[in-house]
């Protein structure tokens, strides 16, 4: 099978900044890809690069094998759900959603009619004759949605789509976009600094540091197999255990990571750590502890018992969970 | 008591202040002194000078001259508006107005290039270097401009100079020849009346044009050619319906500017009339006022038509 889009060495400079630094990546047809990273680590620009609004500095991009980068955006089967949307005000919303079928000059009863059935599809049916302006963030945002999926591109790509959307709001967006892709089989390309977003809707993600890919994969690998601190760091605030430490604790070399809920209290026989601080979580307790002189954030179930600030407790974990980071 | 409210009032409020201070407090607690206080002397000003002389001229368009004496007939008449319909003078009207709906097309079609770079691609020193040079222009007098176009448009100017040492006088001569819109030079001809029309108004279509670019989002460009449409699409589509407004600001300036002007016609061009110069003569040395209202009265309407068509076909649903 063909990679929906596959990048090859590419690169984007803007004068010293190196935005986007040789990157190679393929995406499968019909997958939910995100593309995680902190802000300024590229991931958007890398979107820009696929839909076509940044051209690459070197290297080579393909969508289903065929090159594009010598390709306007308006030729390529490829739609963006901007970030702020970026409905067009002067048209009401059914214009919005149909605008792609205008441009192909479809007749205005039949594109009309299409656009309704794309509202329809995101739960906007009979909105059509409002006006951007008079709905609300979630709307707009299921709009921008029907509008790029109207054209039935190949690949729909999504930057930072639930950012201006409260918490609940977001996680249904996030239900209604995984049960869309799923549902529509196009391939999605989803940019988000929300870990957690990208954990639960991908198939596969790619983590972004400085301009550079630090690992793909999925969001199991991801999450429980980090190939460098950066990602243990990043996704789900990881423990790294400094290397003396590991070395201590398990007679192996190298930094690890130690995912917070892994970590146990224990009545005897554990590791002794000194509690700096604790926060009540409601379903959980997060624990602040030192452990022979390194920092360690502990998420415990409520049911061991109180413990004071300050004073010692037992922690353990099992072997397995410490995961030896890679190339350190 | 007494003194240690005061004394707990100081601790809360700021003390000591003047009489600048108590006339702002006096401003905070009724805010409409603050306002009728603003709002008088510009509406002394408009309202009464302005608006009142406007309508002491269309007063003055209703009554008629004694053709005989001279003596303006006080009695309310329509004559006078019947007359701007005699062939001569409708000649005027429509000549001003082709004039000036040419000189506003040609202005929006030569301001947007440049207002769209302004607004899209200029960025610091570029910017500044923008507003100077379309502001610049406007600093120097009206009447030295004029002249120097005359210069460079007379038989004897620079354009014709150029044209000789090119070996295309011909050309220009073909372009004079053409009935209309040649002439004897392109100082006396209707190009030359359009040319410096089109250099001298120019500023005031290309800043509000620029203003309103500016304010279209970039990524709107971005979300029409993701959708499929070519330059040309999103500039039909998106960036024209959005930049209408300022499109149409430009354009109340160049069209009414063109409209009154008395002075370009007059110093280049061919001998025939506009409007402006038609209220010139009437009103001075023919004495005919009622005849020079009527006239002024014509460029009024046509700017409110203009307004209300603007309106009509939604230019300003984007505001």
């Amino acid at each position: 099978m063909k990679p929906a889009i596959s990048f090859i060495n590419v690169s984007r400079y803007f004068g010293s900044v190196k935005a986007v630094n040789q990157v190679d990546l393929a995406i499968e047809e019909g997958e939910f890809f995100a593309m995680l990273g902190p802000s300024g680590s590229g991931k958007t620009t890398c979107l820009r690069l696929i839909a076509g609004f940044e051209r690459p500095t070197g290297g080579e991009i393909k969508i289903l094998d065929e090159p594009i980068q010598d390709i306007p955006p308006y030729r390529r089967n490829v739609n963006t759900v901007f970030q702020d949307y970026a409905l067009f005000p002067h048209l009401s919303v059914a214009e919005n959603v149909a605008y792609a079928l205008m441009i192909r000059k479809m007749d205005k009863k039949q594109r009309l009619q299409q656009a309704e059935e794309a509202l329809e599809m995101v739960r906007l049916g009979g909105y059509g004759d409002r006006r951007p302006s008079q709905l609300s963030g979630g709307q707009r945002q299921r709009v921008a949605l029907a509008r790029a999926l109207i054209g039935k591109p190949a690949v729909l790509l999504l930057d930072e789509p639930l950012g201006a959307l409260d918490l609940k709001l977001r996680e249904e967006m996030q239900e209604e976009l995984k049960q869309l892709q799923r549902a529509l089989g196009i391939t999605f390309v989803f940019v988000t600094h929300d870990q957690s977003e990208a954990l639960s809707m991908a198939d596969r993600i790619a983590v972004f540091n400085e301009g550079e890919i630090a690992q793909i994969g999925t969001p199991q690998d991801i999450y429980h197999r980090p190939e460098t601190e950066f990602v243990a760091n990043f996704v789900g605030s990881s423990n790294v255990l400094p290397a003396a430490l590991v070395r201590q604790m398990s007679g192996r070399t190298g930094i690890a990571s130690l995912r917070p809920e892994s970590i146990r209290v224990v009545a005897e026989g554990g590791h002794t750590a000194i509690v700096t601080a604790k926060s009540f979580l409601g379903s959980a307790t997060r624990l602040s502890l030192d452990l022979y002189g390194a920092g360690l954030n502990a998420l415990v179930d409520n049911s061991f018992g109180s413990v004071e600030i300050g004073a010692p407790i037992q922690i353990d974990w099992d072997d397995a969970d410490m995961h030896l980071i890679e190339g350190a | 008591m007494n003194n240690s409210a005061n004394d707990r009032r100081g601790a809360v409020t700021s003390a000591g202040y003047g009489l600048a201070g108590q006339i702002s407090d006096l401003f905070w607690r009724k805010p409409f002194i603050l306002l009728l206080l603003m709002l008088t002397p510009p509406l002394l000003w408009l309202g009464v000078v302005y608006i009142g002389s406007l309508l002491a001229l269309l007063a003055q368009s209703f009554f008629s001259i004694d053709e005989f004496s001279g003596l303006i007939n006080y009695q309310l008449t329509l004559k006078t508006y019947a007359e701007l319909l005699i062939p001569a003078n409708l000649d005027i009207i429509l000549r001003t107005v082709s004039m000036a709906a040419i000189v506003t097309l040609a202005s929006v079609i030569v301001a947007f290039p440049v207002a769209f770079y302004a607004a899209r691609y200029a960025r610091g020193r570029w910017k500044a270097l923008f507003y100077l040079g379309v502001m610049l222009p406007l600093w120097s007098s009206y009447l030295v401009k004029i002249y120097a176009w005359k210069l460079i448009l007379a038989k004897e100017g620079i354009l014709n100079w150029f044209f000789e040492l090119t070996h295309l006088k011909w050309l220009l001569d073909a372009y004079l020849a053409i009935p209309l819109i040649g002439g004897n030079s392109l100082s006396v001809s209707y190009t030359g009346t359009f040319l410096v029309f089109l250099y001298v108004w120019l500023p005031f279509m290309v800043l509000p044009m620029q203003a309103a670019l500016e304010r279209v989002p970039a990524n709107f460009l971005e979300a029409s050619s993701d959708l499929g449409a070519t330059p040309w699409q999103t500039f039909r589509n998106v960036l024209l319906p959005l930049a209408l407004p300022g499109v149409i600001a430009g354009s109340i300036f160049t069209f009414s500017l063109t409209l009154g002007d008395y002075i370009i016609p007059q110093i280049i061009g061919s001998s025939r009339l506009f409007i402006g110069q038609a209220v010139y003569s009437h009103q001075g040395t023919a004495g005919n006022i009622p005849l020079a209202a009527a006239f002024t009265v014509v460029p009024v309407v046509i700017m409110g038509f203009y307004l209300w068509m603007a309106k009509r076909k939604g230019a300003f649903d984007a505001l």
